[in-house]
This record gives structure tokens, sequence and C-alpha cells, in this order.
């Protein structure tokens, strides 16, 4: 049987003629999903970046004497307990896809569910600091910028849990194989994990420590 | 230690990286004070960034670096799919003979 395409001169392939031409993303070097969750990190950063910008700003041009403001005592202990947690999770994820590359599910599934019960303890403890911290975010400068810092990473944790919550059913679905395309659904939220813990560390110490 | 936006191995290291750092940015606060501490700190966010700008250039890729001798060694998936579709054309055309006109 007669192939149906067009003939086309020797030698000028690429120049004369598309015949079958490559996938649209194809210029990238990784795969779509990776590359757009990555994209979607660095917008995240710039947004983190802002922040981080006002903070600073009202820390060393601001307030250089007075940083936190007298009688602000921030729970640094609590801090530092919740950042062992986060970071805790970070190793527990990557351990899922270690588990699933070498076609273990069931450490697949320890490893994701680990994760996630680490991600909402660390929740948890940031809703119950913000109880008991003594102030309030309309208490000057220092109580706003501290709200906005630690709220809007606490709103990414919320978010990495529900994209863990999804990799989690899906895991006890039997999703997801030792093939990259078919883990992607727990590599995707683990780089998105592992920015929300490295976000945190950043947190930690421009906030709690320095 | 490479491109921290290629996969979530890369990222994992990265994070053990940024945690080692954080450490030292909370000793040398202790020692030479917060304002230092707060500079080097920043000092080393730039740096992370430019290996991440560096990895989002390579990663993206463009017509002009495949074509560089200094990308040849890597593996792309556009050149490959312009020779898959190359030996496709020069294959078939061998089946049908030349191309009318000629």
């Amino acid at each position: 049987m007669e192939s149906a395409s067009i003939p086309v001169p020797h030698g000028h392939a690429e120049e004369d003629h598309h015949h079958g031409p490559p996938e649209a993303h194809q210029s990238a070097r990784i795969d779509r999903s990776i590359l757009g969750i990555l994209l979607f990190i660095l917008s995240e950063v710039m947004l983190f970046a802002a922040f981080f910008a006002a903070y600073f700003f009202l820390r060393v041009v601001v307030n250089p004497d007075t940083w936190p403001p007298e009688g602000i005592h921030l729970p640094v202990l609590i801090a530092f307990i919740n950042t062992v947690v986060l970071v805790s999770s970070s190793f527990t994820v990557h351990y899922a896809l270690e588990a699933i590359k070498h076609d273990n599910r069931r450490g697949l599934k320890l490893g994701l569910g680990l994760t996630w019960l680490l991600g909402a303890t660390f929740l948890f403890i940031q809703i119950n600091e913000y109880l008991h911290v003594g102030f309030s975010a309309r208490d000057g400068a220092f109580g706003s910028i501290f709200y906005s810092l630690t709220g809007l990473h606490g709103a990414h944790v919320f978010v990495g849990l529900l994209l863990l919550t999804f990799a989690n059913i899906r895991a006890w679905r039997g999703h997801f194989g030792p093939e990259q395309k078919n883990h992607l659904g727990v590599e995707v939220p683990g780089i998105y994990w592992h920015f929300v813990d490295i976000m945190w560390i950043i947190v930690f110490v421009a906030v709690y420590v320095v | 230690m490479g491109n921290p936006l290629t996969s979530e191995v890369a990222a994992f290291r990265w994070l053990v990286v940024i945690l080692i750092g954080a450490a030292s940015v909370a000793l040398l606060s202790r020692i030479f004070g917060s304002i230092f501490a707060i500079w080097y700190g920043l000092a080393l966010i730039f740096i992370l960034i430019g290996f991440i700008a560096k990895g989002m250039v390579y990663m993206l890729g463009s017509p002009e670096s495949d074509s560089t001798s200094e990308d040849e060694s890597e593996s792309d998936s556009t050149s490959e799919n312009v020779d898959e579709v190359s030996e496709r054309v020069e294959a078939e055309s061998d089946v049908d003979g030349p191309p009318p006109g000629r």
C-alpha cells in the first residue's frame, strides 16, 4: 500500500516541508508538568520576595533599634519544633518518591501519609501559636508583617496539603508507577512541598532567629 | 550541585543546602549581630537565584542554543524529533520514488 504522504526532495526535509512537526512544548528540556510547576513556583518566589522586602524594610530601615518591639516575645522554641516538623516532611515526601521509583507501593503510601500528617501538624501548631502569641495583626507594623509573612506561608502549606491529599488518594487507589511519566502526580506536589519548606526555613530564620 | 529546578531530587538536595545555609546565618547572627546576618543571608539568596536563573535558561531551551556545540552532548527532544522526521521523510521518499517535478 502506497503512502499518502507528500514526497519531499532529499536533503531538504527540514527546510522545505514539515512532515509530522514536533510537539510545541518540546523546545523545553523537561516535562511540561514539571516546567509548569516550576514556573508557578517562580511566580510564588516573587510574591514571597515582596513580603520579605516589606519585612526587611520595616526592620532595617524603619525600626533598626527596636525589633521586635518591646513587650513582644516570639515563641522561638515552638517555631523551631515546627521547623523540624516541616523539614521532616520533606524527607518523607522524598522517601515516598524514591519508594515508587523502586516500585515500593507500601513505601509510597507510608511516605505520603506521613508527609500529610507532618504538614497538618505544622499547620495545627501554627494556628495554636497565633492563638497564644499575645499580639494581633493590628498591633503595629510588626504585628502586621508577622501575620502577613507567616500567614502567607501557612496558606501555601494548606495548598500543599490539598495537593498531598490528592496524591494520597491516588496512591491508595493504586495509581503511580516506577516510570517517570507515571509518578508525576507525586513528583509535582513533592517539588511544591520542598518549595514550601525552603520558604519556611527562610521565614523562620528571618523572623524568629536573626 | 547542578540546577535545582529539574526534578524533585534536585530540589530536595537544595533544600538540604539551604538548611545548612540557614544554620550558618543563625550562627553568624549570634556572633556578629542581626544586620550582618541579614546581609549575609541576602548574599546567599542571590547566589541561589543565580543558580536558578542559569538552570532556567538551560531548561527552557531555544532553537539557537539547540544548535550550538555546547549543547550537543545534552539530550534534546527537539533535535531528536527533527531527526526522526527527517528519517521518516527520507524513508518515504525512497519508497515513493522521486518527487514530482524533479
